[in-house]
């Protein structure tokens, strides 16, 4: 009952954890952020104003909803980001924008704050206890237009300036050739795929085998020094298997093939002192089964 | 009122009329069912592959039933629809990985494990790939196309079904119509490729019983396998990681439950709904195109490549071998991973040449590498192409 217990206790501690990992707000990250919008994107209402793009680098979906937006690190709270909205949910690798125009009641997506186009301004994002700060970043008095963000998205070190502004989209697109392509250039007839593939196979298949020639060896050695403890003789009185031939093999295979199968030829008689009872039932009883024979009445 | 009544009644028949199988029949359906009874026959008949072939062949029935294209959410095809649902376990890929826990459950490793160096048969089979790999590029194939028909060469369904649904959705259902066949027709490709290539002398080669496998041994080999193939491949993960698991719950001693499940129940089940769905994606618009017939032709080869390489690849190794440690090349078929029918082949062949030379314990060790080896393969194309 005990070892069952703690097997669940291990089983839902796994469950828990595992689902801690597929919310982790910290995969989040401030993507992109445009502080001086004059002739870029306008938001759904048509209007112009600054953004901010947080991009979920995880591969799980990551809700952001009960995190916070902040300009001061005294005040960790100041923008609450509030649940009850499906759209905080960010899909893997996928991007959410706020808009920061004082705006609140517009939607969720819409902060208290505005940013300052003139001064650097300090955006910090903050996990739901309201103390861990998940990322945070500074940005400089840059020209209209211009964001600040991942050159790579998700990738904190390659923040720079980004000439053009991409909200919701991808910050970098590669317009290099795919895996596929560079393969249909590079190896037209497939030789190269089957010498590569082929050697990886190999060396799977290799490394298996010399781990198990290696096992195989240690497991040899402890049988025998067993045996020897066990005091069985190894010199040469073992039995030679060389010798057995396959027909042995073949039958002692089927044999235990039938046993295990619980196959017979026939069917055990089951003996038992068990009673076997009848009870009295006037469905068969003999006085109520039987038909009077038709008999001439005077 | 009566003429009214008698044109709506008419009007109404003539309705569901046009939703009868009979008025949207197109000839490709006919053919497409025509090949059901095929499957349908070998498997009863012949009994090639009948637990897979049943389910296939009655599913290319369900596939190629004609119905009116009306929204009516029907098809497999069909977003939605029932068999839809039931073929995204196809479509995204996660009826194989089950498949191979059922087979990690069912699965002897130890004669692989008493004679480790068979593994590398395994291996060496996995050329059929590669080879159809090229000539599907060859006969213009885009490669991730090239990869999944390759696949075909690895004998292995559930791999094949995982490979192509990731990087060729649109041949998926050929491809494994053409894995499943020719897995089946397993009795028929490999015997002529064996005895062209081994001599009457190598052919009554007799190889030393394997060794008595340790409990231990039989523990630590699905964990050492996953970690050093999962390491090399991790794209092969979703499989390898399935099949090593089901043979620990096998092997553990401790869940004997788990894995009576993974390897009867379980596989079961998967396996009606993977031939059924299979077989329901063949619908004729979709199946009858000149790529089919190309995959079948590539397929086959892939299988003759396949065996060759792996009874090549034994007459090669036995030249490093000592006398006594020899291999029976008769056992190279078997690194096709067809388990364990070309296994038995092996054991079949052997008998005829030898009637005291039994192979069967000898070939399931390549024949279970095979497995691994062909997951590994798959693991490698798609870390490649995807």
């Amino acid at each position: 009952m005990i070892k069952y217990k703690i097997g669940l206790l291990l089983l839902m501690s796994c469950f828990i954890f595992s689902n801690i990992k597929a919310q982790r707000t910290s995969d989040l990250v401030i993507n992109e952020v445009l502080v001086n919008n004059q002739n870029s994107f306008m938001d759904q209402n048509g209007e112009r104003g600054a953004w901010i793009e947080i991009y979920n680098k995880s591969a799980g979906t990551v809700n952001i909803a009960g995190c916070y937006l902040t300009l001061d690190k005294n005040n960790l709270k100041q923008y609450p980001i509030t649940k009850g909205d499906a759209r905080t949910r960010i899909e893997p690798h996928q991007r959410i924008v706020f808009y920061c125009n004082s705006q609140t009641h517009r939607s969720v997506f819409h902060t208290n704050f505005s940013l300052n186009p003139n001064s650097t301004n300090s955006i910090y994002l903050v996990s739901a206890n309201g103390k861990d700060i998940i990322d945070e970043v500074v940005v400089p008095v840059l020209s209209p237009d211009v964001s600040w963000g991942c050159q790579f998205d998700g990738k904190k070190e390659t923040r720079t300036i980004l000439k053009n502004a991409t909200p919701s989209a991808a910050n970098y697109v590669d317009m290099g050739s795919t895996s596929v392509e560079k393969f249909k250039e590079s190896d037209p007839f497939g030789i190269g795929m089957a010498i590569t593939a082929m050697s990886v196979v190999f060396v799977a298949l290799l490394c298996l085998f010399l781990s198990f020639k290696i096992i195989g060896k240690i497991a040899l050695s402890l049988t025998k020094s067993r045996a020897r403890k066990a005091g069985a003789s190894l010199d040469g009185t073992d039995v030679d298997t060389t010798e057995i031939s396959g027909e042995v093999y073949a039958v002692i295979a089927m044999a235990l093939h039938l046993h295990e199968e619980d196959a017979h030829d026939y069917e055990d008689t089951i003996l038992t002192m068990k009673k076997v009872e009848k009870r009295y039932s006037p469905w068969s009883s003999k006085i109520y089964g039987l038909r009077e024979n038709p008999s001439k009445k005077n | 009122m009566g003429d009214s009544f008698i044109s709506f009644l008419g009007n109404n028949i003539v309705d569901f009329l046009s939703y009868t199988g009979f008025a949207n029949v197109e000839f490709g359906n006919i053919v497409m069912i025509l090949f059901g009874f095929l499957f349908m026959y070998l498997a009863v008949a012949k009994e090639f592959e009948p637990m897979l072939l049943i389910p296939i062949g009655f599913g290319i029935l369900i596939g190629n039933i004609p119905f009116k294209d009306a929204g009516l959410e029907l098809g497999v095809y069909e977003e939605g629809s029932v068999l839809n649902i039931l073929y995204q376990g196809v479509a995204k890929g996660w009826y194989p990985p089950l498949i191979f826990l059922g087979i990690g459950a069912m699965t002897d490793f130890s004669s692989l494990i008493a004679n480790p160096k068979l593994m590398l048969v395994g291996a060496a089979a996995q050329f059929g790939i590669f080879g159809a790999y090229a000539i599907a590029l060859a006969l213009g194939f885009e490669p991730d196309q090239a990869a999944s028909i390759g696949i075909i060469g690895g004998a292995d369904g559930p791999t094949a079904i995982f490979l192509s649904s990731k990087l060729a959705p649109n041949l998926m259902g050929a491809i494994a119509i053409s894995a499943y066949s020719y897995m089946a027709l397993v009795p028929v490709i490999q015997p002529p490729v064996m005895r062209l290539l081994t001599t009457e002398k190598e052919r009554k080669i007799k190889m030393k019983a394997p060794r008595v496998v340790s409990q231990t041994e039989k523990i630590i080999f699905p964990i050492v396998g996953l970690l050093l193939t999962c390491f090399v491949v991790p794209t092969g993960l979703p499989l390898l990681g399935m099949l090593f698991l089901g043979n620990l719950l096998k092997e553990s001693g401790v869940t004997r439950r788990l894995a009576d499940t993974a390897k009867g129940p379980l596989i079961d089940t998967i396996t009606i709904l993977l031939g059924t769905m299979v077989g329901a994606s063949t619908q004729a618009a979709y199946f009858l195109t000149w790529d089919s017939i190309l995959i079948f032709v590539i397929g086959a080869i892939s299988f003759f490549i396949a065996t060759a390489s792996g009874v090549l690849f034994v007459k090669l190794f036995n030249l490093f071998l000592k006398d006594g440690n020899k291999i029976n090349p008769l056992i190279g078929n078997a690194g096709v991973s067809a388990v364990p029918h070309s296994a038995r082949i092996s054991q079949k062949l052997g008998l005829q040449y030898d009637p005291s030379n039994y192979l069967l314990m000898h070939a399931m060790g390549p024949n279970v590498a095979g497995v691994i080896g062909s997951a590994v393969a798959a693991g490698v194309l798609l870390g490649f192409l995807i």
